[in-house]
């Protein structure tokens, strides 16, 4: 086990620096750059802008540059906010990551119930309408559903304002800036919440309907345990296991932000930031934050599978 | 002489500002541009007549204004895109970024209403031979109470010309000082071109005439040296960018708070010299293309400046307590023919490309009203247009005897060929973009009829940037930012002009082009233009496509706005009040 | 966790000495299942329709006569859109577009991803650190610039546009092999210690047929979430690769573009014949597919008393 893990740890090195290549080389080969795209400066000063920015350079010399800044903890300097990367994400990380936190606890919390009550009961009415809600759910485009909560909560029923993360102007401390905070969240919690459990519920449902028809849950059920000792310590223990798959696969998604949020909800997220550095190709904040986001893809498939193992000692690995 | 000169200076607008605004704007504007959609299946549109396109519409009921906003005293809350935080008048790029410099920072001159130059912070005057401006700066302070002088003056243009700096204007191009190569270079210590007489007095001198030289002496925020100075040695200026959230400046208002992606809060600047504002407290709140208007109807904003259609207008009029001032977009939307490509060559081919298309139709259905057919580049408030040019009224027929002249003949299969080569158009298209969403259909349907097969390729903004600027392409869609001074045009259709990627030549073009630019009478440059777009209407490197109006949409209880299609609103911020 | 589909001892209750696979029983058993039978009907019923409907309508995709945006009439029976063209025939249009978009995508993403994922999982050590460090670097690329150079390097070589949609069905399936093939991975993990497959060792199995037969049928259930949930995500995701010049071209529909054209609040509002039908027909397509997998799950667990 700790040979596995030490094994798994040195195998994310040369992934990492494998990831950061291809990054780069597709960042660079993304057709435009952002001082072609200034379509007012004469070519004269566009020469001067691409030298000054290393940008006559050819590729890999480019990326050994910035591989050498990096390793010395330097991301280069975002070219749309003229501030170094680490600022720009410092700024924006923290709004879409509590907002995703929340939204992560509460969905799988929710799916996890609506699962197991859809499989204990497959078929009843209510799996069926749990069914038709998800799908629902999933082939109307989430800006609809938005906007939708926006019209009815903010504009007619005034339960929330319209979008932000604090009241305008407003120079509340403490418990009063935390209230005000809760006060702009419940409405994109709840939208972002009710549009991600869905997906999440069919695959604890799944998974509970396969553990309940083991023979050892039946057993259990022979033997007199409670109802409801069986399905949550029992069955549900197992059935989670494919759940820490998708968990080291959400990690990333933490930090990532979340388009609807930011569009709709007026939330200050990185998603739009991210967006629009690759719409204007500013490859430095790209590369940073990309390579942010691919350290956490990595760490978090490897803590999966090290939870994996824990989990289900059965599990051997070579 | 030397009052109409100054005139026609003054009708310059501050490049730096607009055309990196209009830069930047193209590909927004395509996300922003309205949705479609007409009245209620009901009410069918009874003609043009009816629409007001133009102008300010006053609120209908100013009694629905919702109590969160009629609460709010002494605050202003403006709704913006979101800035990128470059509160510095040599670094910003996004208009939004612009706005905020423009609150906080105040220029020697300042811009009216029908785009013309006035004294501001300064009075000035220009030689004889043009190329020398003398600023004479009034009694104004920084909002730290310290005085503007003319070494502030010569620090901040200093500056725009040094060699370590990457910002966004281009200052060599239409401004070149006597001594800034030397000075960028490092051979000198300071620019010669700039000399400061007293406290009070600067002067400027140009190496050559140039039409717009005064944007970047007039229009550039003035930086206080003993705040920046610092920041600023000649070579290099990484220190200024340490100071972008720290603005200080002479503007009507001082920032008080940037929280990134939610507000700027900004406080009236006590010290400014036009009077302290009448609103205390200004925040520009950032908000998105998809709740502009529930915000402004709940009254979380007071002003923002939502995308234009008759759905949108409809709606502003629902809620009741709404003003809204609708101008003509200082720019326009064209279709860039490939000069260079032999098919194109011909101008009969461009003509017959632009009578068989059905503009109206497409300028109809993405903006139902709200923009013009145009045919010559230029906004049609400017002085310098011209209504007197071929209106290319869509007419299949004329486009096919064109065609036939031109040597395209109708193959057996029914597209055209010449010299045994099918006729096949090749549109790069952005998206999401909703003009393109209705010129390709359109013209599909068109020019089939014309018996030209028309492909439409789509890809991201930058890819389409990269085809055009690398003349890789057939056509395309863009739309093109206007300064006031039409001079500006020089480099889109100047043969080898840096933003001529049609690849575009007309000597007669380039001869009259050059003429406008080194005289400086209204009247005479008015008969020039006249001359250069009546040429480039018949030429047609591009096809012009339409000009639309931007919306500015303010709760009733702000009054005071006197927005232009050159004067932005951030000139009136110390003037509006609260009702 | 999921038990055995033991094949030893079914095959001893079938009359033939030949083996049905797993695969067999479960079809036969599928045909019983009703429900799943009406999901598979309304698959082939809204096939029939786009692929034939269109050449029963009176109007073709170049077609901009009707009056813009008017709700449904008797010409137009769902109306038009801003430019005029009738909605029933661009819904039809889309379909042929969508549904192949969305299940050769589904299909695709499960043939790799699941044999990848069973490969790696069965034979861990090498095979395992190649196959999941590859999907690591894919889950770690954003999509996006990928795609914009795509669709660069397409239109520079000039690939017909109507060529490029077969691209999109591979390119989609491609993208979204990684999530599924880490589960299947961490299933069969957990599965090749359980005691059926020490059975199989005894009596010899080859590989292959270890994996194909034993080993991935016993993931039928989560694959099946995870095949439902991408055919939406496919048919959505389509439009925004066509955005980047990678899938279909205008005028030609999908239902992803057709429900994007109508994004703002007072076309949601006013105007619900742009965005009801083909939000309808993706609902229906993925209500389908997901019965249809519901009733494979069930047809290939023995223990199902149904």
């Amino acid at each position: 086990m700790k040979q596995y893990a030490i094994r798994r740890i040195l195998q994310i090195i040369p992934t990492i620096i494998g990831v950061s290549i291809v990054l780069f080389g597709v960042f660079a080969m993304a057709p435009g750059n952002f001082v072609d795209s200034k379509q007012t400066i004469s070519d004269a000063r566009k020469a001067e802008l691409k030298e000054k920015f290393g940008l006559d350079k050819p590729v890999h010399e480019r990326y050994f540059i910035w591989a050498k800044n990096t390793i010395q903890g330097d991301l280069g300097m975002s070219t749309q906010h003229q501030q170094p990367v680490t600022t720009v994400m410092n700024r924006y990380m923290w709004n879409s990551f509590i907002i995703a936190a929340i939204v992560l606890v509460l969905s799988w919390t929710i799916a996890i119930f609506v699962g197991v009550y859809s499989a204990i009961r497959q078929y009843s009415f209510f799996d069926g309408i749990i069914t038709f809600l998800v799908f629902a759910l999933m082939s109307l485009p989430s800006f609809f559903i938005g906007l939708l909560a926006i019209k009815f909560f903010a504009v007619d029923m005034k339960w929330a304002p319209v979008g932000g993360m604090y009241t305008t102007g407003s120079n509340a401390t403490g418990m009063a800036k935390v209230w005000d905070l809760v006060q702009h969240m419940w409405l994109p919690v709840s939208v972002l919440t009710a549009l991600s459990v869905g997906g999440l519920t069919r695959y604890f449902r799944t998974s509970m309907l396969e553990v309940v028809r083991q023979d050892y849950i039946r057993t259990a059920r022979a033997k007199g345990v409670k109802p409801s000792t069986v399905i949550f310590k029992h069955a549900l223990r197992n059935a989670l296991l494919p759940a820490i798959t998708l968990l080291g696969m959400e990690i990333p998604a933490l930090f990532s932000g979340a388009m609807i949020t930011e569009q709709v909800f007026n939330w200050p997220g990185i998603g739009k930031i991210n967006l629009a550095a690759l719409q204007s190709r500013d490859y430095f904040l790209l590369m940073g934050f990309t390579m942010f986001l691919a350290a956490l893809t990595l760490v978090g498939n490897f803590v999966s599978d090290m939870l994996y193992r824990i989990a289900d000692p059965r599990v051997r690995m070579k | 002489m030397k009052k109409r000169l100054l005139t026609v200076l003054s009708l310059v607008l501050a490049f730096s500002l607009v055309l990196t605004a209009c830069g930047g704007g193209d590909s927004a504007e395509g996300n922003k541009t309205p949705d479609s959609g007409q009245t209620d299946s009901g009410k069918e549109t009874t003609g043009e007549g009816e629409l007001v396109t133009e102008g300010v519409i006053p609120a209908p009921d100013a009694s629905l204004n919702p109590e969160a906003a009629v609460n709010r005293k002494d605050t202003a809350i403006l709704g913006i895109t979101d800035p990128s935080g470059i509160f510095n008048p040599l670094y910003a790029e996004s208009t939004y970024d612009v706005y905020l410099v423009e609150s906080i920072f105040a220029q020697l001159l300042t811009i009216n209403k029908d785009g013309t130059f006035s004294p501001f912070m300064a009075d000035y005057k220009v030689s004889d031979d043009n190329k020398t401006f003398t600023f004479t700066l009034k009694d104004a302070k920084f909002s730290d109470g310290k005085p503007v002088t003319a070494e502030d003056v010569a620090f901040t243009i200093t500056a725009l010309y040094d060699k370590d700096y990457d910002g966004p204007s281009d200052v060599m191009q239409y401004a070149p000082l006597v001594g800034a190569k030397e000075y960028k270079e490092g051979k000198a210590t300071s620019i010669a071109g700039i000399k400061v007489i007293d406290p009070k007095t600067i002067e400027f001198t140009n190496t050559e005439v140039k039409v717009l030289a005064l944007n970047v002496f007039g229009g550039t925020g003035i930086l206080p040296k003993h705040v920046y100075g610092a920041a600023y040695k000649q070579g290099n200026m990484s220190g200024m960018k340490d100071l972008f959230a720290k603005p200080v400046g002479a503007g009507a208002y001082k920032l008080e708070k940037y929280l990134p992606g939610q507000e700027v809060r900004l406080v009236a600047n006590e010290n400014y010299f036009m009077g302290a504002p009448k609103i205390k407290n200004l925040i520009y709140k950032t908000t998105t293309e998809e709740t502009r208007m529930q915000l402004l109807q709940t009254g979380e904003t007071d002003f923002d400046d939502p995308s234009v259609s008759k759905d949108q207008m409809e709606e502003i009029k629902n809620i009741g307590f709404l003003d809204s001032v609708l101008n003509p977009t200082n720019g326009y939307g064209y279709i860039a023919f490939n000069n260079k490509d032999p098919k194109f060559a011909d101008k009969k081919v461009r003509q017959a490309l632009t009578f068989g298309l059905d503009r109206k139709q497409i300028v109809d259905t993405v903006y139902q009203g709200y923009a013009d057919v145009v045919n010559i580049p230029q906004s049609k408030v400017s002085w310098a247009y011209t209504d007197e040019v071929e209106k290319y009224e869509f007419n299949l027929d004329k486009a096919k005897t064109l065609l036939d002249e031109a040597g395209w003949k109708v193959g057996a299969d029914g597209i055209r060929e010449k010299d045994g080569k099918k006729f096949k158009i090749n549109f790069s298209a952005t998206t999401p973009n909703v003009v393109n969403e209705a010129i390709i259909p359109i013209a599909q349907k068109n020019y089939k009829d014309l018996g030209i097969e028309f492909v439409a390729d789509q890809m991201d903004f930058n890819a389409m940037l990269d085809k055009y600027n690398k003349g890789n392409y057939d056509m395309l869609f863009l739309a093109a930012g206007l300064t006031p001074d039409p001079q500006d045009s020089e480099g889109t259709f100047r043969t080898g002009g840096s933003q001529n990627k049609t690849g575009y030549s007309n000597p007669k073009v380039d001869e009259l082009l050059k003429k406008s630019g080194s005289t400086l009478d209204v009247e005479e440059r008015k008969g020039i233009f006249k001359e250069i777009y009546q040429q480039i209407n018949e030429d047609l490197p591009m096809m012009f496509v339409y000009q639309r109006r931007d919306l500015f949409t303010i709760n009733h209880r702000i009054q005071g706005f006197d927005i232009s299609p050159y004067r932005r609103f951030t000139n009136d911020l110390a003037t509006i009040q609260i009702q | 966790m999921a038990q055995a589909v033991d094949t030893t001892s079914t095959n001893a209750e079938m009359p033939k000495t030949k083996p049905a696979s797993p695969w067999t029983l479960a079809f036969r058993q599928l045909r019983r299942n009703k429900i799943a039978m009406s999901g598979l009907i309304v698959i082939i019923m809204m096939f029939l329709i786009c692929f034939v409907g269109p050449f029963l309508s009176p109007y073709s995709l170049e077609t901009m006569s009707g009056p813009s945006n008017k709700g449904p009439s008797a010409s137009h029976w769902l109306g038009t859109d801003k430019l005029g063209r009738d909605i029933l025939l661009r819904v039809m249009l889309a379909g042929r577009i969508s549904l192949l978009v969305g299940l050769v995508a589904m299909m695709v993403s499960v043939a790799i991803g699941s044999t990848l994922g069973a490969l790696a999982g069965y034979y861990r050590g090498w095979v395992d650190t190649i196959i999941m460090r590859f999907a690591d670097i894919m889950l770690s690329i954003p999509a996006l610039p990928l795609l914009i150079i795509l669709g660069a390097v397409l239109s520079d070589i000039q690939v017909p546009p109507d060529q490029r949609i077969y691209l999109v069905m591979f390119l989609l399936g491609f993208m979204s092999w990684p999530g599924l093939a880490r589960l299947v991975r961490g299933q069969i993990l957990t599965l090749r210690e359980q005691e059926f497959m020490q059975a199989a060792e005894v009596l010899g199995l080859r590989d292959k047929r270890k994996i194909f037969r034993h080993l991935i049928p016993n993931t039928i259930p989560i694959i099946i979430v995870v095949a439902t949930l991408s055919v939406a995500g496919a048919i959505l995701m389509e439009s925004v690769l066509s955005y980047l010049g990678i899938g279909v071209v205008p005028p030609t529909p999908s239902w992803g573009n057709m429900i994007s054209a109508a994004n703002n609040l007072i076309d949601f509002k006013k105007r619900p014949w742009l965005w009801i039908p083909p939000g309808v027909c993706i609902f229906m397509t993925v209500i389908a597919i997901n019965v249809i997998g519901d009733g494979l799950r069930d047809a290939l667990d023995p223990k199902m008393k149904k």
